[in-house]
């Protein structure tokens, strides 16, 4: 299936994350920090990132969507939050190959969502 | 009445003229009347003869005896018929006593006020003989008593028709005396007050509020107080006013009355309130996105669980993996349960009871309340109290809070066997609490949503991202200011800095209105 990066500060939320998706067939791994997760890119080569929107060590998901889109060209993303949407959406807008689902979700609108973002064309560079 | 006496400045030789030789006794009598300040007269009807001392010249202004007529000529225009019928009055009773108190014109025009003491001898009732007095000039005194009078009538014109509503109060706390206006904003009529006791047209739950200031103030530990709290109309309406209360005392310090002014603040309140309205309605619309985040997260790891336990359900021996997500349904369910409980507390937005507290016991309680989580971290908390704390106007459950959260988060963020300081200071007009510790410090980034409802770096251990925002509130209706400095790896800084109330320094208290919670 597709190699997936979950970025989520949140245990609650990372673990059953990564279960349902291992479940799935996915390669799975999970970061607890922006940090972290930009540290395992280079390594990991994902297709497709879930990042949580507002994380600990940086507040704005979509400042991490642009440098992990920097290091990796083809990689896809959904960014995921409990916020409500109408704020993210216009600036999601200018960011290519990029879902937005908002928690909570269940597992079919995952699997949805993730499959409409490795479909989609792959951004360009 | 023509005077026969040629020299009335000469005593003695008016006082020996109808007689022969002096005697110790003339003597006496003539240096005494020499000595007085009084204006003494003798006008001898029969024999038309008047004779005066050397006072009565000075007092008149000119020389030589007056005569009754010039008496009756020179009583002021406005006196006379009062003073002409007293007289004649005591004419008619016959030889005796008469005084009077009256204004009498000199020869430069000027009048003096005298009071006039006269022994009348009368052959019969109506028919005079002769009239011995003195004239004592009572001017200076009658200026005093003009000047008292013309003040007592300002003092009373003030109080009756003043802007404000004021009111005597015996020092048991009843109403002596009430103003119109005040009559008017309790909307009672002016003698139905009198009588009545304060805690008659106090809101009751107010009952109490300036109850510890107005103790303080009849012991004479204070000179006055002033307080924001409600009364009750006739109709049973309530009125905020402000009430500021003082002491009249004797010269010995018993007190004789309170005096009571009373300002109608009910529209000031309203305005407050709506202002307070519109900003809840505001920061609600804020408030309700960081709940939904705060809330979404749990509940989408809930939804997540149940799916994973769901699957697990499908393949045999799953048991660990269906278990581990009840447990992670359970403390996300709970999570959300703390995080409706902290919002309730962050609603809540009365304004709380304050009075001036010791900072340093509220700051050792604060210390005392976070000893069990400090042992469990390995952390110890040093408080260090430099100055003489100054009594600070607070809500001392609230400041408490506040020094509570503050030793929280730092122990939170320190490494066992560090140390978490608590330091008091007092300079100027200023008290500094500061908060340090040596922890694992803060980026530029999470120090700028330091006080954001919501905001944590303790996602995993419970932190709900309140206890700050609450902090802030508190230390801001308390008119003071709270700034966190921090760095990665170098710990943090919070200082806290709270203006001394001029109140209690000056002797006056100021009260919050809201019961104790």
């Amino acid at each position: 299936m597709a190699k997936i990066l979950i970025v989520d500060d949140e245990p609650g939320y990372r673990e059953p994350l990564c279960t349902v998706l291992a479940h799935e067939g996915h390669d799975v791994r999970a970061a607890a920090s922006s940090t972290e997760g930009v540290a395992m890119v280079a390594d990991f080569q994902p297709d497709l990132a879930i990042v949580d929107w507002m994380l600990r060590d940086q507040h704005d998901g979509v400042d991490v969507v642009l440098t992990l889109r920097a290091m990796t060209a083809h990689l896809r993303f959904i960014l995921i939050s409990g916020y409500p949407t109408a704020s993210l959406d216009a600036r999601l807008r200018n960011v290519p190959s990029c879902q937005f689902l908002a928690k909570p979700f269940t597992l079919t609108e995952l699997t949805a969502a993730i499959q409409a973002a490795l479909k989609g064309a792959p951004p360009e560079g | 009445m023509d005077s026969r006496c040629e020299n009335p400045s000469d005593v003695r030789t008016c006082a020996s003229a109808g007689r022969a030789g002096s005697t110790e006794a003339e003597d006496r009598l003539g240096l005494l009347l020499r000595a007085t300040r009084d204006a003494v007269y003798d006008w001898n009807f029969r024999q038309s003869l008047a004779w005066c001392n050397e006072s009565f010249a000075e007092l008149i202004g000119q020389p030589g005896p007056a005569p009754y007529s010039w008496w009756l000529g020179s009583l002021h225009p406005e006196d006379r018929p009062a003073v002409v019928d007293s007289y004649q009055a005591a004419l008619k009773r016959g030889t005796g006593g008469w005084t009077a108190e009256y204004r009498i014109r000199r020869t430069d025009g000027t009048y003096l006020c005298v009071l006039d003491r006269a022994y009348l001898l009368c052959d019969a009732p109506g028919q005079p003989v002769r009239r011995i007095g003195a004239m004592t000039d009572v001017s200076a005194r009658r200026g005093m008593e003009d000047a008292l009078r013309a003040s007592e009538e300002r003092f009373r014109l003030t109080f009756e028709n003043g802007p404000l509503g004021m009111a005597l109060i015996s020092p048991e706390g009843r109403l002596l005396r009430a103003n119109h206006c005040f009559c008017n904003m309790l909307g009672y009529a002016e003698e139905e007050l009198p009588g009545t006791s304060l805690g008659e047209i106090a809101h009751p739950d107010d009952l109490r509020a300036d109850a510890d200031l107005a103790r303080q103030m009849i012991a004479g530990e204070l000179p006055g107080y002033t307080v924001d709290k409600r009364f009750l109309r006739k109709g049973g309406h309530v009125v905020w006013a402000r009430l500021t209360a003082t002491t009249l005392r004797d010269r010995h310090g018993k007190i004789m009355y309170i005096v009571g002014i009373l300002e109608d603040i009910t529209e000031r309140k309203q305005v407050e309130e709506a202002l307070r309205r519109t900003e809840r309605l505001a920061a609600i619309g804020t408030l309700a996105a960081g709940l939904a985040h705060e809330i979404n997260n749990p509940l989408g790891a809930i939804v997540l669980s149940a799916d994973v336990a769901m699957l697990a359900l499908d393949d045999a021996g799953q048991q660990e993996v269906i278990s581990a997500s009840l447990n992670n349904i359970q403390k996300a369910a709970l999570r959300c349960g703390r995080i409706v409980k902290s919002i309730l507390q962050f609603a809540r937005d009365e304004v709380s009871n304050k009075w001036p507290c010791d900072l340093a016991d509220v700051a050792r309680h604060a210390r005392d309340l976070t000893r069990k989580p400090a042992g469990e971290a390995g952390v110890a908390v040093r408080l260090e109290i430099r100055d003489a704390m100054p009594p600070l106007v607070m809500n001392p459950t609230e400041m408490e809070q506040v020094l509570v959260n503050l030793i929280a988060n730092a122990i939170q963020a320190s490494s066992p066997g560090s140390e978490v300081l608590v330091r008091l200071e007092s300079w100027q007009d200023f008290v500094r609490i500061v908060v340090q510790d040596w922890g694992r410090g803060m980026s530029a980034s999470e120090v700028s949503h330091i006080f954001d409802p919501f905001f944590t770096t303790r996602h995993g251990d419970g932190g709900m991202g309140l206890g700050l925002s609450i902090t802030y509130g508190i230390v801001q209706q308390h008119g003071g200011t709270i700034e966190v400095r921090s760095q990665p790896g170098q710990g943090s800084i919070a200082e806290i800095i709270f203006p001394i109330a001029e109140g209690p320094s000056q002797g006056t208290g100021q009260h919050g209105q809201d019961p104790d919670r």
